[in-house]
């Protein structure tokens, strides 16, 4: 008794799956790119690890 | 089942050229920063922690390997929203991968460099938080305008689409009310070919890579 085994269900929930999940990851990773590309840190700590992949990058360093 | 492709997917096409992006960084452009670093002056606000000191290797293994560290990071976040954006638009595979990684240097690199270039440590700039915003405005109005560009039919939103691309560079890049670098030009002109070139091959790499992961994962996966 599976209500979405007809083809026009299932594609529909394929479709709300593909853009839920694009979401999802897009968000995380826009999240991580954030954090390697923007944050500087408590005394610049971040900016400090992330400093070679920043100015390679072209992300704004200073 | 969609997210977990995904995630994978994106794990292992970032960690992988995040790897290759240390090897070719370690090449080409980190000399080059470090040598721009040289004519920091001590009294330089912006690098002291290394720029002082990077002759003992103990200095030089932890630079690398935060930059590795740091590298992947940057490639699992780029793979996680080209393998979205391949996810969204169904086109797997390692060619459509590569037109996406395209795609993605035009957006992060190409066109935010072409109002904020590549800039070696000690270049003056505006103040950081106008460049950010200007970064990213650019980014989110390049990946649109594309995306207009080549997935609208009607010729009007072909149009806006290059008008999108465009708002960012008419508006312009904030920039430094003296612009000057204390590196020598040749040396800027070197670092600007070098991590043009390397983020091309990062680019291509993490595009090739997502496209075919999530291919193959799909392929793989139960239904």
């Amino acid at each position: 008794m599976n209500i979405s085994t007809t083809p026009a269900a299932k594609a529909e929930n394929s479709i709300s799956s593909r853009l839920t999940a694009s979401l999802t990851a897009l968000t995380l990773g826009l999240i991580i790119l954030f954090a390697v590309g923007f944050v500087q840190g408590a005394n610049d700590v971040i900016h400090d690890a992330a400093h070679d992949t920043r100015h390679t990058m072209v992300f704004p360093c200073h | 089942m969609i997210l977990r492709t995904l995630l994978i997917a994106a794990l292992v096409a970032g960690t992988l050229s995040g790897i290759a992006l240390t090897a070719i960084q370690q090449l080409q452009v980190t000399p080059l920063i470090v040598e721009a670093e040289t004519y920091e002056s001590t009294t330089d606000h912006a690098h002291g922690s290394h720029a002082a000191d990077t002759s003992s290797a103990d200095t030089d293994d932890q630079r690398l390997l935060l930059s590795l560290l740091s590298n992947i990071l940057a490639g699992i976040g780029f793979s996680l929203v080209v393998a979205s954006a391949i996810t969204l638009s169904s086109q797997k595979g390692w060619r459509k991968g590569l037109l996406w990684g395209a795609a993605g240097f035009l957006v992060f690199f190409a066109a935010p460099a072409l109002g904020l270039p590549p800039k070696l440590p000690g270049t003056a700039g505006a103040p950081l938080l106008d460049q950010q915003l200007w970064w990213i405005s650019t980014a989110a109005a390049t990946a649109v305008g594309i995306a207009l560009l080549v997935f609208s039919r009607p010729i009007a939103l072909k149009g806006i689409g290059i008008f999108v691309l465009l708002i960012p560079h008419i508006a312009g890049a904030p920039l430094p009310e003296q612009a000057q670098g204390l590196a020598p030009e040749p040396l800027l002109q070197q670092f600007i070919i070098a991590s043009t070139i390397t983020n091309a091959i990062f680019w291509l790499l993490l595009g090739l890579l997502v496209g075919h992961f999530l291919r193959k994962l799909d392929d793989t996966s139960p239904k």
